[in-house]
């Protein structure tokens, strides 16, 4: 199994090199002159020379992009143009906060869709499954902005509980996790259920009907272990839609995050900020898509055992 | 008159489909003596397989439903009894083996645990006697290296392993019946013939009875004491094993027994049967295989003929009945 | 049927009857499915408004009535009024052209574009298939909204350039789906028959291996279309779409959160349109993968 993990992460690297260009590219494809971009608007003539000549950008294209990597690996993300505090300190103040946030939304989307979608899938076309899969569909229907709207309506307008913004305390992730969980949640519990549906269908299961388990043994001794490894692979997938989804939640609540950072950066031109957000994000997919296969082999004996 | 271990009586099992509840199986009665092996023999979708499902109740994950009828196992019918009691039964003393061993063992579970689940389950001893117990049978099917096998994931053996395994499973609590749904179909011929000789072995170790289902009369005439021949979900003929194939009566059986190869080689078959099996959506008025039989009569497409015992050999069609009383005439 | 040349004459006409048998059993599925009709409704409505709304609609949506500033509903407003005093329900009617037109023609775009890509690739096969495959593993390392909000900060915001950013995470999820009912068809035998009597390439794609794959396109296209709503409400919602004074639906949503402590309704409406509207689309795309993909259900 070692050998496919090595297998993955190495196979890793072309697709890395080849998004780090793409985002490097970044900031040759706005229209205008780089390093007129990074100096600002107000910056003269011999400053964005002397821009120009630091960041190398008069350099070929494949030799500022071989020194940009350097720059990353060495931690160097660049300087911003509003407040010339490097990008990597900026992105330190913020990450926290995002990490909790994010983590937190996956933790309960997880527990509550593997739930739902158990409960769905065991009382398949009963009442609960109904209930259940019309939650679903419908989490998935939900813009979560309005999730978020909504929320700060009834609990903070309304009912004076919690805070509308920031992230002083726990209380203050209460509403944003759960506006960017419900859609992962939903989706899983979706995906949850067909799997475990197919699952209940295999020969497997029935052997274990003819040995005279009950159902609960069925259920969870021999089919959910199986309906969960799909179930992994679209988490990871879905973990995409959770990034994307705090850059909204976070303006919502304003969440003091690396999704508030990005939309300010854009909205200021700060385009180092943006160019290292977008990174940032794309490698953390990548890096927990690569967690999920690795999860994955351990899941699954016939890749564990090769 | 032997001991009757199993008694199918009218049973009727039909199916949920778009177009209402269609029935499949259409109130056969047979029966399982002690240490006896019954086959049953038919093409695929003559209901052989969904009689066998029905008498483990084991149809939920189908659409399908039994809508009459008894099985009585040791004076017991099992049909009213509530799940929880019938679960009692499955496994401990009436236990099913199926034709997939590739898919009939689950993936991600060790084959320890696998084995050890019954056992724990009916016998109520420990995880560790249970592993013992289960290592004992691993052997007593022939499987070497049976502990380290048990540490083992399906996907690691080969077919006619997992198919030992399905065996080793299925008799690990000593079932008075074992019901083995075309149990060697999916192997190699030569595979075959172990599994066969190793299921006759532990028969007649244990004095179980077993109800072997298949489509290969190979099969039923290397291992089965008697016989029954089903078509279109109703049993049409039945007789002990010499004496369906010294005198086979109905036409679809002489059929049947024209078209077998030499034991395994699997092609060819049914070759002397044309057409095929009628859809449950479209079944002839009259004998089901009407259509099909080279000897048909007019009243063949008016009637069906019903099942006539004659010397303990049943059959249902009009060649050897009275087509006016439906009594039995000399052939 | 051992005459090869009756057969070749009435291909066509088997074709066309096949046409006809599939749209009746299609029909005949569907109208089983309750929610998936109710939803198909609620769209031809949403159509249809999107046509005649502004010639139908109570009050002109862009008129500003100082005098009816955040009024919450009421008989004539029944949806309220917002911060220049322009009725919420006439600018929803009139919103939902901008909408529907901006997500689904982003939708269509990354359809046409990974359509074609799935079909090339998954027919030709070998190096044609690793490069388009290796494509779409690059714009599938970019999470969905992270890569459109990065192709709104290069090309600047505005719909036009919302709806390339859309269809650009559209684009490989096509390719895939595409390519892997491409290879199904492939698999069929007509195909390799068709190709031993001498048919271009091109032909076989378009006559033989599209048809196949149109279904699984046309359930797809269905559930991206919620998708891209609620893409294209968040980058509007962002700032990043369209013009805060435009009526779009996102739009009107992005600036009702300063009014949130007063005017709930700027708020909700709004929001609950795009929820119905993807629900449906979402409902509706369930209902045709039961009826046209039923392989992919459960």
């Amino acid at each position: 199994m070692w050998q496919y993990i090595i297998k993955r992460v190495l196979g890793l690297i072309p697709l890395i090199l080849v998004v780090s260009f793409v985002i490097f590219m970044f900031i040759h494809l706005i229209p205008g002159d780089p390093a007129r971009l990074i100096a600002g608007k107000k910056a003269t003539l011999e400053e964005v020379q002397v821009i120009r000549e630091n960041l190398g950008l008069n350099k070929p294209l494949i030799e500022q992009y071989i020194v940009y990597l350097k720059d990353l690996l060495a931690g160097n993300l660049g300087y911003s143009i509003q407040s010339g505090a490097p990008v990597s300190e900026l992105i330190g103040e913020r990450i926290m906060p995002t990490l909790g946030l994010t983590f937190i939304s996956i933790v309960w989307a997880l527990v509550v869709g593997i739930l739902l979608g158990v409960i769905s899938a065991v009382f398949r076309n009963k009442w609960p499954d109904h209930i259940g899969m019309v939650t679903a569909v419908s989490g998935i229907s939900l813009p979560n902005f309005w999730v978020g709207l909504v929320l700060i309506q009834l609990f903070s307008v309304q009912l004076g509980l919690l805070p509308t913004g920031g992230a002083e305390d726990w209380k203050s992730y209460l509403m944003p996790s759960f506006a960017l969980g419900a859609g992962i949640m939903a989706m899983i519990a979706r995906f949850t259920r067909s799997s475990l549906v197919n699952t209940l269908k295999q020969d497997y299961i029935r052997t274990g009907r003819a040995k005279g388990l009950s159902g609960n043994a069925i259920v969870f001794g021999h089919a959910l272990k199986n309906s969960l490894i799909p179930v992994v692979t679209i988490a990871g997938l879905q973990f995409g839609f959770l990034l994307g989804g705090s850059v909204v939640v976070e303006t919502v609540f304003s969440f003091p995050g690396l999704g508030r950072l990005l939309i300010d950066s854009i909205q200021m031109r700060d385009y180092p900020v943006v160019q290292a957000e977008i990174l940032l994000f794309s490698l953390q997919f990548i890096l927990v898509n690569l967690l999920v296969d690795i999860i994955y082999s351990f899941l699954n004996p016939k890749i564990r055992y090769e | 008159m032997m001991d009757q271990l199993l008694q199918v009586k009218n049973l009727k099992t039909a199916f949920r489909t778009d177009h209402g509840m269609q029935t499949v199986v259409h109130g056969i009665s047979f029966h399982v003596n002690k240490g006896e092996i019954v086959g049953i023999v038919g093409e695929s979708g003559c209901g052989k397989s969904v009689t066998s499902l029905s008498i483990m109740r084991l149809l939920h994950d189908t659409p399908g439903e039994i809508i009459d009828g008894e099985v009585i196992f040791k004076d017991q019918n099992l049909l009213p009894l509530p799940e929880k009691k019938m679960k009692s039964y499955r496994g401990k003393e009436l236990s099913m083996i199926f034709q997939e061993p590739m898919t009939s063992l689950n993936p991600v579970l060790k084959i320890g645990k696998q084995l050890r689940e019954p056992i724990q389950l009916h016998l109520k001893v420990s995880k560790p006697d249970a592993h013992q117990h289960a290592i004992k049978i691993l052997e007593s099917v022939g499987i070497p290296r049976a502990k380290e096998i048990m540490e083992e994931y399906p996907h690691q053996l080969s077919g006619g392993m997992r198919q030992r395994i399905m065996i080793a499973m299925a008799v690990s609590c000593k079932p008075s019946l074992l019901i083995a749904d075309e149990p060697t179909t999916a192997l190699d011929v030569t595979i075959q013939a172990q599994i066969l000789n190793l299921m006759k072995d532990i028969q007649q170790q244990s004095n179980m009875g077993i109800l072997m289902i298949t489509h290969d009369l190979g099969v039923v005439a290397e291992v089965c004491d008697r016989v029954i021949v089903m078509y279109a979900g109703r049993i049409v003929e039945e007789s002990t094993i010499v004496e369906l194939f010294e005198k086979p009566k109905h036409p679809y059986t002489k059929g049947l027994i024209a078209s077998v190869p030499k034991i395994g080689s699997g092609v060819n078959r049914l070759h002397s049967i044309p057409g095929t099996v009628p859809s449950p959506t479209n079944m002839p008025i009259g004998c089901k295989f009407a259509p099909r039989c080279k000897d048909v009569l007019d009243m063949c497409h008016i009637e069906e003929p019903s099942l006539i015992e004659k010397d303990g050999h049943s059959c249902r069609c009009w060649l050897y009945q009275d087509q006016r009383q439906g009594a039995i005439i000399n052939e | 049927m051992s005459n090869i040349q009756s057969e070749v004459v009435t291909r066509e006409q088997i074709v066309n009857e096949k046409k006809e048998i599939r749209f009746y059993n299609f029909w005949r599925d569907f109208r089983k499915k309750k929610p998936a009709l109710i939803s198909l409704f609620f769209i031809l409505f949403l159509i249809i408004t999107m046509i005649i709304g502004p010639y139908v609609v109570p009050y002109e949506p862009a008129e500003p009535d100082y005098n009816k500033v955040l009024e919450s509903p009421t008989l004539q407003h029944i949806f309220g009024t917002d911060a220049f005093g322009r009725d919420i329900l006439s600018r929803l009617a009139v919103g939902a052209r901008v909408t529907l037109s901006v997500s689904i023609s982003a939708v269509l775009l990354g359809a046409v574009v990974g359509t074609i890509l799935g079909l090339v690739s998954g027919f030709f096969g070998k190096w044609v298939d690793r490069a388009v495959m290796r494509v779409c593993d690059v714009l599938f390392a970019f999470p969905d909204l992270i890569l459109a909000i990065g192709i709104v900060a290069i090309l600047g915001p505005g719909l036009n350039n919302v709806v390339i950013a859309v269809s650009f995470f559209s684009i490989p999820s096509f390719a895939r789906i595409v390519r892997s009912a491409t290879l199904e068809a492939k698999e069929m035998l007509f195909v390799e028959a068709t190709r031993s009597i001498g048919a271009s390439n091109r032909r076989i794609i378009w006559k033989h291996i599209f048809p196949e794959t149109v279904p699984t396109i046309i359930v797809y296209f269905t559930m991206k279309v919620g998708t891209a709503i609620l893409a294209a409400a968040s980058l509007s919602f962002l700032g990043l779409g369209a013009e805060p004074s435009s009526p779009d639906w996102g739009a009107m949503l992005s600036k009702s959160r300063d009014y949130i402590d007063s005017s709930f309704h700027l708020v909700f409406f709004p929001g609950l349109i795009i929820f119905l509207t993807v629900l449906a689309f979402n409902l509706l795309g369930d209902g045709l993968r039961d009826v046209l993909d039923p392989k992919t259900k459960d």
